[in-house]
């Protein structure tokens, strides 16, 4: 190695200053380009984790809801736009797909179903399936948003005791809308040239049987600081079971309003 | 005389140098050797928290019936078919992590099953009263990772604390 002159002494010269400082330049654009590399690899290892893990959680997550809709032996909802939820506040949408009764000589209303819940502050949803006594009522016609507000008071508050109603997490929006499609418009002939039958859908709100619902959600998962992967998921659910009645508030927001199956004409 | 030794030595700044530089580069290499030894508990919960998923996937979509088993003794995991004879899935997890269940901390061994059609959990062990079944992971450092199963809804998640 040592290069050695023709007496046997050593050379004894060495590196200059600039000779050093040329190998150091070199070697640390080397390594930068390496560093590069391993780190967007290591980038994409990461980007590739929160895909699955997002897919997954959408996926099941929109099974469930979806399970729970098909299912339903009744539903009282109010769709996404109409509910004007403020993400500041601990402020959710509650949507209640099972049986809702009244009991019109205590004034006293139960609901035995499943309720599914959507937090924007912690974006998460709950779900809470069982049988439960939700207190008195005022009349009828506010009776259907009373009984959301009850079932919302029903979830425990937010921390462990939450925990084992938690279905989802990372959920940015979650809506329903009941397709166009199932809602009967009123007629727009004048009376006297209306048939008996359709005299008999005046003042009264119908739903085309089968009741289908457009469910909505958006997912968002940081996988790193600021990162952030997405994920939309959307599908039409028919209601399994015909339905009597149904409660909605629509998105053109006319309040709560009571739907009864469409008999026909 | 012709000198035998270059008898000149090393100065003090030199010792200095060296002795600096030598602590930087130790003090780099362990603190990314302890970095990795403390990731050890979060990557064995990760792949619990993976082979549940896997479990309620397969569960849902394919023919049989799917356990996932995790032997905290030998910090083994299997995911196991009722179709077939020897467990689908093996996975053999750090040992240098301790395994428990906070639910029952006696408990040696975790089955989960999940349900074919929602994807809810249909039987757990150890059974819980709040229906949260929860799996820590924890290395020789104190790390800890928690592997949170929701029994109603059949959601899991990791939980670092």
């Amino acid at each position: 190695m040592w290069s050695t002159s023709e007496k046997g002494k050593r050379n004894n010269k060495g590196m200059t200053l600039v000779e050093l400082l040329v190998a150091f330049a070199v070697s640390a654009i080397i390594l930068a380009g390496l560093s590069y590399i391993i780190f967007s690899v290591l980038q994409f290892y990461g980007r590739a984790n929160a895909n699955v893990e997002i897919q997954n959680e959408s996926q099941t997550s929109l099974n469930l809801v979806i399970d729970t809709i098909l299912s339903a032996k009744g539903a009282c909802y109010i769709e996404q736009d109409a509910s004007n939820l403020d993400p500041a506040t601990d402020d959710m949408t509650c949507a209640l797909f099972g049986e809702l009764k009244f009991d019109k000589n205590v004034k006293n209303m139960t609901f035995i179903g499943t309720a599914i819940y959507w937090q924007p502050k912690y974006r998460e949803m709950y779900l809470m399936t069982g049988n439960y006594d939700l207190g008195a009522y005022t009349d009828e016609a506010k009776a259907p948003l009373e009984a959301i507000a009850a079932m919302k008071g029903q979830l425990p508050a937010y921390g462990d005791a939450r925990l084992p109603y938690l279905m989802a997490q990372y959920v940015t929006a979650f809506g329903l809308e009941t397709l166009d499609s199932c809602i009967v418009k009123p007629s727009t002939k004048s009376e006297d040239e209306m048939t008996e039958a359709e005299k008999k859908r005046i003042g009264k709100n119908y739903f085309t049987n089968p009741l289908t619902i457009h469910v909505n959600m958006e997912f968002e998962y940081e996988y790193q600081n600021g990162k952030v992967t997405t994920r939309q998921m959307d599908d039409n659910v028919s209601v399994r079971n015909r339905l009597d009645s149904v409660y909605i508030q629509r998105n053109d927001g006319k309040g709560m309003i009571k739907y009864l199956r469409d008999p026909g004409l | 005389m012709k000198k035998l030794w270059n008898n000149k030595g090393i100065t003090l700044i030199e010792i200095l140098v060296v002795v600096a530089i030598m602590s930087i580069a130790v003090g780099g290499a362990s603190i990314s050797i302890s970095l990795a030894y403390s990731r050890d508990a979060e990557k064995c919960a990760k792949t619990i928290n993976s082979a549940l998923e896997n479990t309620r996937m397969m569960s849902m979509s394919e023919k049989g019936n799917f356990t996932m088993e995790l032997d905290m003794t030998n910090n083994m995991l299997y995911i196991k078919s009722s179709e077939e004879s020897e467990p689908v899935v093996t996975e053999d997890l750090q040992r240098r992590v301790t395994i428990s269940s906070p639910t029952d901390p006696g408990a040696a061994t975790v089955t989960v099953q999940f349900d074919k059609s929602t994807g809810k959990v249909l039987s757990m062990s150890p059974e819980s009263s709040d229906g949260i079944l929860r799996i820590a992971s924890e290395n020789n450092n104190g790390k800890k990772a928690t592997v949170v199963l929701v029994k109603g809804t059949g959601k899991h998640y990791v939980e670092y604390k």
